[in-house]
């Protein structure tokens, strides 16, 4: 049986179901493989809105889902990395050290975890991928 | 991949983003084809647009001409624009074959 790694592109803003769907599409795949399967991941990239969720400043009300936090704790429970394209973050003022330097802005504002990369990422991911998803 | 990505909603940024994504893939080799909603028409009428440049450009990408709902508006706009970029428009086919595309993207 072949199977194929899911990449979830996740372009809704958190506050959109859908920013809790693939969270939630994320944890029942990730948590359903098998203990000892490392092969089997799980590919995702921010873009458009999505870019909203690494955003180290966004403040969520106690009794709301932090969706960067879950992401967060995702990653680092199974060593996911999590790519935001850097284009669609520093268009919604999102910026890390590099380009903040790079672009003349004050201050960094990406949250731990998450790193801003090219659009190129994307295509790469795909062409080794079969199982794209939209949240 | 054979992608259909269509773009519907009206502003600035998420028609670019739509769009580059659009021609971001099919540089990688990916099959893409683009589906203008009418709410992006306005933006598609303003040479300014971002979008408005990069429909342009399809045929540069070897991407086919960018599929207009099949209504009056669709020949409408087809009428106010530029030669060259109308002719990067084309009207969607009656039965869109959907089971062809392996995703279908919204922005």
């Amino acid at each position: 049986m072949t199977t194929t790694t899911p990449l979830l592109l996740v372009t809704a803003d958190p506050s959109h179901p859908l920013a809790h769907l693939a969270l939630r599409y994320a944890r029942a795949y990730l948590s359903a493989r098998p203990a000892d399967d490392s092969s089997h991941t799980l590919n995702v990239f921010f873009y458009g809105d999505g870019a909203h969720t690494a955003n180290r400043l966004r403040w969520q009300s106690a009794d709301q889902l932090d969706v960067a936090k879950a992401w967060q704790n995702l990653a680092e429970q199974y060593q996911l990395s999590l790519p935001v394209c850097v284009s669609t973050a520093l268009g919604r003022g999102i910026s890390d050290t590099d380009n903040s330097a790079r672009h003349q802005l004050s201050g960094d504002n990406l949250a731990a975890g998450f790193t801003l990369v090219g659009l190129s990422e994307l295509a790469m991911m795909m062409q080794a991928d079969g199982r794209l998803i939209q949240f | 991949m054979k992608l259909l990505i269509k773009l519907h909603t009206p502003t600035e940024m998420a028609s670019y983003e739509g769009c580059a994504l659009a021609l971001t893939l099919a540089t990688f080799g990916h099959d893409v084809q683009l589906y203008l909603d009418a709410p992006v028409f306005g933006l598609l009428m303003q040479p300014e647009s971002r979008l408005h440049g990069m429909i342009q450009s399809l045929e540069l990408y070897d991407m086919p001409a960018a599929w207009l709902p099949d209504d009056v508006f669709s020949g409408w706009v087809t009428g106010m624009l530029p030669t060259d970029l109308a002719s990067q428009l084309i009207l969607v086919p009656e039965v869109i074959p959907a089971a062809d595309f392996e995703q279908i993207l919204t922005f």
